[in-house]
């Protein structure tokens, strides 16, 4: 009887394979690192990180745009951009030669800190349910297929009885921020108005209004996809029971 | 002597072999460290940053001179681009940024601000223009 020869796997590729790929490692990560030629502010040295923050609130002080200031912070990866400001401008204001700088660092740490709070205010509000949404006089239909968002929440707002209604959007993208540049459209039988988010960013970037005018019904559009009709002006009641034009507030979600 | 030169004859072949058999995985991991997941640069001095970040810090620096005038505050921030205890061109960088704004859509505002920063460093120090080509 010829016992035919055990067949091994071929763990030698194997071996071959792994020692392989730990000399490239090797090579490349310890002995012949590619030259780093192009870097982003995130990846600056401490010293040259503060001189960048410093030059973000310098520039603010002067143009006073909180979203690009906002932007320029967010490439320095800081966890806390806010802190990160307060703490500089406390070391600035100990020396009397950089007076000016801490003032515009404590500025900007002020705004941007001001701003992320009513930001986030918002965002709760708007998720907070309303009871009383339900019992609005205005039906609102949602219609739009495959559209990219839903409609996540809808109040009807009563703030004031000199105020004339509007239609309050809110958008939020998937990771639940709001999201600048969204382009949204109403239309009656008789006109069209095309806005976009992102216009009112002392609001929210995710934020959009358009007046209502009363007795016309709308349709609201997201990305050119029809997602509410028989939208209208509501009548409503103030706080202090004055008759007034309430304005639909609307929060919609990215849909996954 | 002879089983001595044996080993060491086998074991030069294994190694041949077990480096033959080794390329393949070399060759990977060179293209992972170097292309796919190249070590990143920490602590990197201002002369690294890519040329929209160069740009964009130009930028604030002709927001701030905007708001205050005060050409040698600005020279001083931009020697931020420059290296460490080495002489600096402030209008190449303001240059170079204006071209830069120029070649991708910065707003007539922003290049307003640059060739405004731009011209106040020549009437600050002429010896900044420079110097034409024959």
């Amino acid at each position: 009887m010829i016992r035919e020869p055990e067949r091994k796997p071929p763990l030698f590729l194997l071996t071959g394979l792994v020692f392989g790929l730990l000399l490239g490692l090797v090579l490349t990560w310890l002995v012949w690192p590619p030259r780093v030629t192009e870097v982003g502010p995130a990846n600056l040295a401490g010293p040259y990180r503060t001189q960048y923050r410093l030059m973000t609130a310098l520039a603010f002080a002067a143009s006073t745009d909180l979203g690009r200031a906002q932007a320029r912070l967010a490439l320095l990866g800081d966890s806390d951009p806010v802190r990160a400001l307060s703490s500089q401008a406390q070391e600035a204001l100990a020396s009397s030669d950089t007076q000016r700088e801490a003032r515009a660092l404590a500025s900007l740490a002020d705004e941007l800190g001001a701003y992320l709070a009513s930001m986030q205010a918002t965002a709760e509000a708007v998720n907070t349910p309303n009871p009383g949404g339900q019992t609005a006089s205005t039906p609102i239909e949602a219609v739009g297929e495959g559209a990219a968002y839903f409609l996540d929440d809808q109040q009807l707002t009563c703030e004031s009885a000199e105020a004339p209604p509007y239609v309050k959007i809110f958008i939020f993208d998937l990771k639940r921020n709001p999201q600048a540049g969204v382009q949204l459209a109403l239309s009656s039988e008789e006109a069209e108005a095309k806005f976009s988010t992102g216009q009112r960013p002392e609001m929210s970037p995710g934020y959009a209004e358009y007046p209502l005018t009363p007795g016309v019904a709308y349709t609201l559009s997201i990305q050119g996809i029809q997602m509410l009709s028989g939208l209208q002006a509501a009548a409503c009641q103030t706080e202090e029971g004055e008759p007034a034009w309430g304005s639909w507030l609307l929060l919609f979600n990215a849909e996954e | 002597m002879g089983r001595s030169l044996i080993l060491e004859t086998t074991f030069l072949v294994d190694l041949e072999r077990e480096h033959n058999r080794g390329t393949p995985g070399t060759v990977i991991a060179v293209y992972y460290g170097w292309a796919v997941r190249p070590i990143t640069a920490a602590n990197a001095p201002p002369t690294l940053l890519r040329e929209d970040y160069r740009a964009d810090y130009v930028l604030m620096v002709a927001e701030a001179f905007q708001a205050d005038h005060n050409t040698e505050r600005a020279i001083g921030a931009l020697g931020f681009l420059g290296t460490e205890g080495q002489k600096y061109d402030p209008y190449a960088f303001v240059s170079d940024a204006l071209a830069f704004g120029t070649q991708n859509g910065y707003s007539v505002v922003d290049l307003e601000l640059l060739q405004g920063l731009l011209a106040a460093l020549l009437e600050f120090d002429a010896s900044f223009a420079p110097t034409p080509t024959p």
